[in-house]
């Protein structure tokens, strides 16, 4: 290989490099002073693409796409301000986890804005007036564009290190970083504070997504593809290290540029495929990274708050609550008798998504850790299941039975190297394994059928009416969640709840914490596969989507709405989230919006969820 | 022979030395206070017989056995309990549960997944809890305890392995006067009864002479005197670091 | 001058978590005076001070400044209206140099305050004009000590609350502490000072609080408290 074979490759990493770096700096701002991840970031980046392609439409020439750019970063950093002083600054004071899920909704109201201003088509944008040649360097042919976002990086890196060191305004922000208590002591008000980072971090998202428009176009998809990327980023760089989201930046552009460039490389007689390396190669990267640097490369040890250790009081399930399971469950045998094909569908998509998020449950809430990539065990459970009945020729009922045990496997292998890290830390991790996992099933095409996924699985003759099905679903969905309650409610539970609400009393007491958390991997992805195998053949068919970060972002929205605190509230949230997308899509197609703003409305109405709040409302006597 | 021997310990961080070569003894069945004013390093010094810090050099011994460096929960099963300044009981269950939890852990039985954990052991966490003085509210949720409470609360589940050195770190701290007594009373009628040794640190002095059968007294790092309450009360050198002669 | 306290808390009452820290402390200071609030370890003077500050809402009690009620409100309003604080850890900018912490406690000019500037603040602490770029992470724990008091008189108060200013200082470091706190005395600033080192105490104050267990159990002169080696004995001693 030559330089001359790489360098066009090398330039364009070091292109992307320069937005990625931009996106990054602004969320870990963000973070480093308000300590809210920011899960719209993504978002805002998207808008920015969007805004500044729409005015390149309406005004031609130079300026056109240059002011297009800087309009789209202010417009940007309007919307980053009217999201923190409409949401964030009311829930400051609250959980964490409610900090994330407004954000989530945040992501849906501005995705479907997006759909009813620009359409689900994606939109090319023009190319930068004046840079649109190509220069020769070593002769390689070099797009005068790429060499422009490459000075990019570098400049908004020392503009940014300049507004940071030489004004009162950076030396405040920089201080608040650090000890935001006593900067408010010293008569700051950080009120305002919070509001200027928002709109700078917003600023420099909507910047990276408008200079990126020469080079990608505009579409709905952008805004998760963002903002994984820039958490990736900040992570390996370390949460709240501007010249760690840089290097970081740096790095992941230039091996992503080195696996495109090397192709299929023969090692040890393996012919390698690098080029398919590049989905997930920044996401080994940052695997490897937290496993060495748990803090990321510049990162430095920062208290990282638990997210989920809450303090309500959790009743063990008494026989009432057992009877009461019985008899929902011969409610819902019943169903069939009195529902019609279309509600009947509807319901096995419940249960299916009451068994995912009761088994995400079950490691939010009873082990404390919140998990961005919990679809990877649903997913993983699919094509299990899947691949047994096609390619191993099992019966379907046998790949239902195998799967969870396959998932607990794959949970094993993941819960080791989470269970090191803690908080944000380690949902990015889980994050990342998601995303590796993804890649796998988009890109082994032999196996897992690509991008078109795997079709025509559909259940055996006997299960094969809809009703039959669904009676199968819940004959399994049923046992698991009661499982999954039981386990939580048994000594084990206990010791993983323990190790929760106060991690140096359980040590003291002779339990090992780690491990408890380690071993409530397994079972929280047998939970996840096992439905992944019922969702599968419910559908016939199954792609690489099925294991995206939606799902797993859909996941913590269902628990999340009905609250951690509670065993039913994941189930309830299950059953109304499923439900209110599958109503809201029938009547509209803008179901996200209508979704987002119904969170929104509950996150700010009620920041315990929403079956934590009414048992709120409606206290029970004492403990029993 | 000594339960816990404590020799050269010695713990750095960064430039400070928090424990500078601190070694003392804890007879079996014998109640020490350790104490000092802050900064003296009582808590890194106690942290380093609890195990939640390693020693940089030093070591400690247990019953004659090294147990240097030992994690906490390895201490447990040796028979060490601890209690903590700020009150650490498992917020989410109820008074008993937190009890039972721990009788769980010292049975070996916290990876079992199946059984109900309300069930299980819940007559020995009830005996417990008679002990304590407790067992009228055992089946409140322990966020309703008053503060006092939960430190009996603490006591309890430090009991549930039995114990041969009990480490209670500022154990009246946040409580009002009163119950001060109160606490300690109990812990020295639950632990004299059985032969247990207890390590205390404290910064209320009345219940330090009220409660200590000896003194060890820490400044900056240094053990600077040990002994029977009177003797340290009476040491020109303890009275010199706690009104002030540095100035 | 009025005959209002500068600074004055009433029966307040106060919690870390569940535990009750303050039992109704009540205690004043007037405009001018030099205050030690003295008492053993843990008992409730640096939540006393934090308190006053608004940095711990009080669940029962009232503070007032200058006769306005402040409690309730948070500590950048506490701060605007003329209350400095020093914490007990110190908690310099560990990344920010010496004249960035300096800028943070920036506030502008009050009247009837003493109105400081870096070149002031370096002449009373000839240290830090040495070091003007070095971070705050770098310096000694004397060094970083001046550097908390530099920066909150940077906010020009009327009153400043320094909790244990002496702990863990070599002797020659507090005296050189004694020595500015005296400066700033004379420069007419109220000061309400936590301390265990009751002799470095006696040097720089005019009167004493003492609390035990949560509680005032003691208010008086220092030369009185000096004098009384009973009242020493029972809340100071071991």
């Amino acid at each position: 290989m030559t330089f001359a074979d790489l360098a066009p490759q090398l330039v364009n990493g070091l292109a992307n490099a320069s937005t990625l770096f931009l996106l990054a700096s602004g969320l870990s701002l963000i973070f480093g002073v308000t300590r809210v991840v920011n899960f719209a970031h993504g978002s805002l980046y998207m808008l920015g693409t969007y805004v500044g392609i729409s005015v390149t439409e309406h005004v031609s020439g130079p300026l056109g796409f240059w002011g297009g750019i800087v309009v789209a970063g202010l417009a940007v950093a309007v919307v980053g301000v009217l999201i923190e002083t409409l949401v964030l600054k009311r829930i400051y004071h609250a959980p964490e986890l409610f900090q994330l899920l407004a954000t989530f909704a945040v992501v849906l109201i501005v995705k479907d804005l997006a759909l009813i201003v620009w359409g689900a088509e994606d939109i090319l944008g023009p190319r930068a007036p004046g840079l649109k040649e190509a220069v020769e360097i070593a002769g390689s042919a070099i797009p005068e564009y790429d060499l422009f976002l490459i000075a990019m990086g570098p400049v908004v890196l020392g503009l940014l290190h300049l507004l940071l060191s030489r004004t009162r305004w950076g030396v405040l922000v920089r201080a608040a970083t650090e000890d935001r208590e006593m900067v408010g002591a010293l008569g700051v008000n950080q009120a305002w504070l919070f509001t200027g980072v928002f709109a700078l971090g917003s600023l420099l998202a909507g910047l990276a997504g408008a200079l990126q428009i020469p080079r990608e176009p505009a579409s709905l998809n952008l805004d998760l593809i963002a903002i994984t990327d820039a958490f990736v980023v900040v992570v390996v760089g370390g949460l709240g290290s501007l010249h760690g989201a840089f290097v970081a930046a740096l790095v992941i552009g230039i091996v992503k540029a080195l696996c495109v460039a090397l192709g299929t490389v023969e090692v040890a007689g393996f012919g390698i495929d690098f080029t398919r390396l590049t989905l997930v190669v920044e996401f080994l990267l940052m695997a490897g990274t937290l496993a060495v640097r748990p803090f990321g490369l510049f990162g430095r040890p920062v208290a990282v708050s638990e997210p989920s250790r809450s303090v309500a009081a959790v009743v063990a399930p008494g026989k009432r609550f057992h009877v009461g399971f019985v008899i929902g469950v011969a409610l819902l045998a019943c169903a069939p008798f009195v529902v019609d094909e279309y509600l009947l569908v509807l319901g096995t998509d419940i249960l299916v998504f009451a068994l995912f998020a009761a088994s995400l449950h079950f490691l939010m809430g009873p082990g404390g850790m919140v998990s961005f990539g919990h679809a990877a065990f649903f997913g993983a459970g699919a094509y299990v299941a899947a691949l047994l009945v096609r390619q191993a020729g099992w019966s379907m009922l046998g790949a239902i039975v195998a799967t969870p045990f396959a998932a607990a496997a794959l949970g094993l292998a993941v819960g080791w190297f989470c269970v090191r890290l803690a908080g944000v830390y380690l949902a990015m991790l889980t994050l990342a394994f998601a995303q590796i996992a993804w890649s796998i099933a988009f890109q082994w095409d032999d196996v897992t059928g690509g991008s078109n996924g795997l079709v025509g699985i559909w259940p055996a003759d006997w299960a094969s009416a809809k009703r039959d099905y669904y009676w199968l679903t819940l004959a399994f969905c049923a046992p698991a969640v009661w499982a999954l309650w039981h386990v939580t409610h048994a000594p084990f539970g206990h010791a993983l709840r323990a190790g929760r609400d106060a991690p140096a009393r359980a040590e003291a007491l002779g339990i090992h914490v780690r491990r408890t958390r380690w071993f409530a991997f397994p079972i929280a992805a047998a939970g996840a596969g096992l439905a992944g195998a019922l969702f599968v053949f419910s559908k016939g068919s199954l792609s690489p989507e099925v294991m995206a970060i939606a799902r797993s972002v859909d996941g913590l929205v269902m628990v999340l709405l009905g609250g951690v605190q509670t065993l039913t509230g994941p189930v309830a949230g299950a059953a109304l989230f499923t439900w209110l997308q599958d109503e809201t899509l029938r009547h509209t197609e803008y179901w996200r919006l209508v979704l987002g703003a119904v969170i929104l409305a509950l996150v700010l109405a009620f920041p315990r969820g929403v079956v934590g709040s009414l048992s709120a409302l409606f206290p029970k006597g004492g403990a029993r | 022979m000594n339960l816990l021997e404590a020799r050269d310990l010695e713990k750095r961080y960064g430039g400070v030395h928090a424990v500078a070569g601190v070694s003392f003894s804890v007879a079996a069945g014998e109640r020490v206070a350790l104490i000092g004013p802050n900064g003296a390093g009582k808590s890194t010094c106690f942290n380093l017989i609890g195990g939640q810090v390693r020693p940089d050099a030093g070591s400690v011994v247990l019953d004659g056995k090294p147990v240097t460096g030992m994690k906490p929960r390895a201490l447990f099963r040796r028979g060490v309990a601890r209690t903590f300044q700020i009150t650490a009981t498992f917020a989410s269950m109820s008074v008993v549960e937190n009890v039972q939890a721990a009788i769980a852990s010292h049975l070996g039985e916290s990876f079992r997944p199946a059984g109900s954990a309300t069930h299980a052991h819940r007559d020995a966490a009830l005996a417990l809890l008679a002990r304590v003085g407790l067992d009228a509210q055992s089946d409140r949720h322990c966020a309703q305890l008053a503060y006092g409470d939960s430190k009996r609360l603490e006591l309890a589940m430090a009991l549930a392995n039995a114990p041969r050195l009990l480490l209670m770190d500022e154990p009246t701290a946040g409580m009002a006067p009163g119950e001060r007594h109160a606490l300690m009373d109990l812990v020295t009628r639950l632990t004299a009864s059985d032969g247990v040794s207890v390590l205390f640190t404290e910064h209320d002095m009345d219940i330090v002479f009220a409660h200590a059968d000896r003194l060890l007294v820490l400044d900056r790092g240094r053990l600077i005197a040990q002994g029977a309450p009177s003797a340290v009360r009476a040491d020109p050198e303890v009275q010199r670091i706690y009104l002030g002669g540095h100035a | 001058m009025s005959t209002t306290p500068l600074i004055e808390g009433r029966g307040l009452d106060s919690f870390y978590g569940r535990a009750q820290i303050l039992f109704g402390v009540s205690l004043t200071v007037a405009r001018g005076e030099v205050v030690a609030l003295l008492g053993r370890n843990g008992a409730g003077k640096s939540t006393t001070l934090k308190t006053l500050m608004g940095l711990v809402p009080p669940k029962a009690g009232e503070v007032l400044f200058d006769g306005t009620r402040v409690h309730g409100r948070p500590p950048y309003a506490v701060c605007r209206a003329g209350l400095g604080y020093v914490p007990e850890e110190r908690r310099v900018f560990a990344e920010l140099t010496v004249e960035e912490n300096l800028e943070v406690g920036r506030r502008p000019a009050r009247e009837g305050a003493p109105h400081w500037t870096p070149p002031r603040l370096y002449e009373l602490f000839p240290n830090l004009g040495r070091m003007r770029d070095r971070r705050g992470g770098e310096m000694s724990g004397g060094e970083q000590q001046m550097l908390t008091i530099a920066r909150t008189l940077m906010g020009n108060p009327l009153a400043v609350l320094l909790d244990e200013p002496s702990e863990g200082l070599a002797p020659v470091i507090v005296e050189q502490m004694g020595e500015a706190i005296r400066a700033l005395k004379r420069e007419g600033l109220t000061l309400l000072i936590s301390e265990q080192n009751l002799r470095f105490a006696a040097s720089i104050t005019d009167r004493a609080v003492i609390l035990e267990q949560g509680h005032v159990r003691y208010e008086g002169a220092m030369a009185d408290l000096m004098a009384d080696a009973s009242v020493r004995e029972k809340y100071l001693s071991v």
